[in-house]
């Protein structure tokens, strides 16, 4: 009986933990269509020629019903004018595991998004990706137009691995309020402005707020959007990762620690004081909520978030609060929104007609609504073409009812060549062309830090940063005596290294770009 | 043994023959166990190589170039390679020993309950915890110990007229924490498990007890507990094995992946995810794994060990 029992256990047990060891292996991504009949195609791209079949692949957030039928009017679309049969490929947003599998397995890909998480400098190194620089030279046409001079900043060294996302050029962060309680605590901003210059100004009218509503929280959110947690912005170059940053990018080129600079310092320092008044969430450091959806619940009078032209209109659709956005940082131009492009695999068969394609389709407002929005008609409709680029939905149709709409124009190539959502300014493109082209300039701007020998010190200098950044973000330890610890721990854990790695490939960069 | 080896040669084959025979469908009953052991847990062992590898996905993991020991060095490059070790090492001993102990009480306690009804509804009870999700169990602990909304602060500590704590960022409530929330987790699972074993004892030796005259406590200490002995052995030797292991969920989710909690909350496991989640270092993942495997390993062997040196019928090999 015993032997019998223990047998049984025995079984159970190794049935449980062989299951509970199975992994999931790496799905292997979706067969690509042949690409084909491409070598006697010739560089002129004239119509009389064979189409050349073109994979592509794109985000999608999520299911639609009409995906296929949008697709198709994308394929009828490219044939037509580029004279290109579309093989389309669509993945999540975290696609990074298909596209490595894809690029590595020499599978059919021609153009590709690359996103802020992926890994750039190791794509370069191992040859994944095709070299932008002569292609852009020869056909960019509608790309050039867009960017003009900087058509080539997404590169490391000479090699152009992407062409950048149309979008805003630096992540710089705000506090955004509501401005009913605003007005209910007796501050006016709008008078007040010249008074509020800095990130400390806001305390009296914190405040403010606070003893008027004493039970409501006066600013909360996410644990990584505080103005010292973000790893955005805040007029510093972080030069690709935390670690060994610009903090005056525009005249200096001095690679610094940002932990250790008076900027984050003052920071931690202030959001431990607004905790110790009672001012902010007491559940900061882990709360999982943004604060667009707690200002939504209605509890919450302020967050802090990244802004851009027109951000009071984006946070009044989505708390449905009127709001007042103070912009705490100078945007400047860095590195960090141009990790996002476009790119050409290096397992293109023909890459110069896939560069052509995708100078289109920085040219084609059509295609662009169309990756976007759907068909027009049937998914939007432009609600006064004659006067301006607004659209919305079709009669009957609604956000539960319609069939495609991505609403991801961040992640398409130009989305300033698109429709404008109902609700928005019908000038918000232009106000945004103007935004970037004003934007101050990092010195670093266009240079990739290659870390591919650092990993092991960047994979320890993460595991320190996430112990202490998120706890003093929010005010919930005491600076005074954890901000030493974490400067100790960071340099113990090789920050000197990286610092100077950085130093002197940016030194070489800057000669270069000199010379 | 003794007398086959005197026989002839012919009739040891012939032996051996219808022993096959007689054994083969339970052999066969066994291949399909086999071939999925086989596939599934000893071909991916030849993958361990990629621990000592730099990886490329263009070469694959056997042409990949060879790094030595690389990949290891940050496993031990700053002083949080004692402090991993350490609660991973004291964790899971503390949940093995807690329950262990909880475990064969309610065991005992629901094998006394004489209503068939009631015991299965106990029984289920206690599993049922189990059975959730770690996401779920991290929220119902956030709704008891939120500084904010929770239950303790609002409704126990408040109304006492005592301070608030915030729990998120306090490290020395969270090694009692941590072992609470896990035992009634998982002390279901383990309570079944005896429960199984306590089935299993001859209820003869319990009526010779009565007669002799010996009460409930007499009868748990002299008749349940050493006959269970086999299967808690059993049972504490294959959680040595994963004594390296942490529960991911429970040191992740649990205390919300606070910072301020790493000292206390930080196992192999969350450093691993920690560290290389922004990089995707395949190389440096399988070195941490490997790592825990090996340490793994040699415990159980090292266990197994002492097992077999006091009572040699109930070691596992």
């Amino acid at each position: 009986m015993k032997k019998r029992i223990l047998a049984f256990l025995l079984t159970a047990v190794m049935a449980a933990s062989a299951f509970a060891g199975c992994s999931s292996k790496g799905e292997s991504a979706p067969e690509g269509g042949q690409a084909g009949s491409s070598g006697a195609a010739g560089a002129g791209g004239e119509a009389a020629e064979e189409p050349y079949d073109l994979t592509f692949m794109y985000i999608v957030g999520g299911d639609y019903p009409d995906q296929a039928e949008v697709e198709q009017a994308m394929k009828d679309l490219a044939l037509a004018e580029v004279n290109v049969n579309l093989n389309i490929v669509t993945v999540p947003s975290s696609y990074e595991n298909q596209l490595m599998l894809m690029l590595s397995s020499n599978e059919a890909l021609d153009v590709c998004p690359l996103g802020v998480q992926s890994n750039v400098v190791s794509y370069v190194a191992n040859g994944y990706l095709e070299d932008l620089g002569p292609l852009l030279d020869k056909y960019a046409k509608n790309i050039k137009e867009v960017y003009g001079d900087e058509m080539k900043i997404a590169s490391m060294g000479d090699f152009v691995y992407a062409i950048p996302m149309n979008k805003e050029r630096d992540y710089a962060g705000g506090i955004i309020m509501r401005k009913d309680i605003l007005d209910g605590a007796g501050v006016d901003v709008g008078e007040n402005a010249e008074k509020l210059k800095t990130l400390s100004d806001l305390t009296p009218v914190f405040a403010a707020v606070h003893e008027k509503y004493p039970d409501m929280t006066v600013f909360g959110g996410d644990y990584a959007y505080t103005p010292a947690s973000i790893h955005y912005g805040r007029s510093i170059d972080n030069l690709g990762s935390e670690f060994g940053v610009l903090l005056d990018p525009v005249n200096d080129s001095t690679v610094s620690n940002w932990y250790e600079s008076d900027k984050y310092r003052e920071r931690v320092e202030l959001m431990r004081e607004w905790y110790l008044a009672g001012y902010v969430q007491k559940d900061l450091a882990t709360s999982t909520d943004s604060g667009t959806t707690q200002m939504r619940a209605g509890n919450l009078f302020c967050d802090f978030d990244l802004v851009k032209p027109y951000r009071d209109v984006e946070a009044e659709q989505a708390t449905g609060f009127e709001c007042v956005v103070f912009n705490i940082d100078e945007p400047i131009k860095n590195m960090g929104t141009v990790l996002d492009g476009w790119s050409i695999a290096h397992n293109s068969k023909d890459p110069e007609r896939a560069m052509q394609f995708l100078d289109w389709v920085y040219g084609s407002a059509e295609f662009n609504n169309l990756m976007n929005w759907g068909i027009e008609g049937k998914h939007f409709v432009y609600t006064n073409k004659a006067e301006n680029n607004l659209i919305a939905f079709p009669e009957g149709i609604n956000m539960d009812t319609v069939g495609y709409h991505q609403n991801r124009g961040w992640e398409i190539p130009n989305q300033f060549l698109a429709g404008i959502w109902e609700g928005n300014p019908a000038d918000l493109w232009d106000v945004m062309t103007e935004y970037n082209s004003t934007m101050k300039k990092s010195l670093a701007y266009g240079f990739l830090f290659n870390g591919v020998e650092f990993e092991t010190e960047l994979a320890t200098l993460n595991s320190v940063r996430e112990k202490y950044v998120y706890a003093l973000g929010s005010g919930s330890v005491d600076p005074a005596t954890e901000l030493p610890k974490f400067n100790e721990e960071l340099y113990a854990a090789g920050l000197e290294k990286i610092m100077q790695a950085k130093q002197e490939q940016l030194d070489a960069w800057l000669a270069k770009k000199q010379g | 043994m003794k007398q086959s080896s005197t026989l002839p040669p012919e009739r040891k084959a012939q032996r051996r023959r219808n022993k096959l025979k007689k054994w083969a469908p339970a052999y066969l009953l066994m291949l399909p166990g086999v071939v999925y052991f086989f596939i599934n847990n000893y071909i991916p062992i030849t993958g361990l190589v990629v621990a000592f590898k730099k990886y490329r996905v263009d070469t694959g993991i056997y042409l990949s170039p060879w790094v030595g020991l690389k990949n290891f060095e940050f496993l031990f490059a700053t002083n949080d390679a004692f402090v991993i070790t350490r609660n991973t090492l004291l964790y899971n001993l503390a949940f093995i020993l807690v329950n262990m102990v909880l475990g064969i009480a309610f065991a005992i306690f629901i094998c006394e309950v004489s209503n068939k009804w009631l015991k299965k509804i106990y029984q289920s009870a206690i599993l049922f915890p189990f059975l959730i999700s770690i996401i779920i169990v991290s929220y119902i602990v956030f709704a008891f110990l939120s500084v904010d909304n929770g239950l303790i602060n609002k409704s126990l500590l408040e109304p006492l007229g005592m301070d608030s704590v915030a729990w998120y960022t306090e490290q020395k409530y969270w090694p009692a924490i941590l072992i609470i929330v896990n035992t009634w987790k998982t002390v279901g699972y383990s309570c079944i498990l005896y429960i199984a074993g306590i089935a299993g004892i001859d209820r003869a030796l319990y009526e010779a007890a009565e007669i002799d005259g010996a009460g409930k406590l007499r009868q748990i200490c002299s008749i349940t507990i050493p006959c269970l002995m086999p299967t808690i052995i059993t049972i504490v030797l294959l959680n040595i094995g994963h004594v390296f292991y942490a529960n991911f969920g429970l040191f992740y989710q649990v205390p919300m992946n606070s910072g301020a909690l790493f000292d206390v909350t930080n196992v192999i496991d969350t450093y691993v995810y920690r560290a290389l989640l922004k990089i995707g270092n395949i190389g440096m993942a399988s070195a941490a794994g490997f790592y825990q495997s090996l340490v793994g390993f040699i415990l159980v062997l090292v266990s197994n060990g002492i097992v077999r040196r006091f009572s040699r019928e109930n070691a596992l090999f």
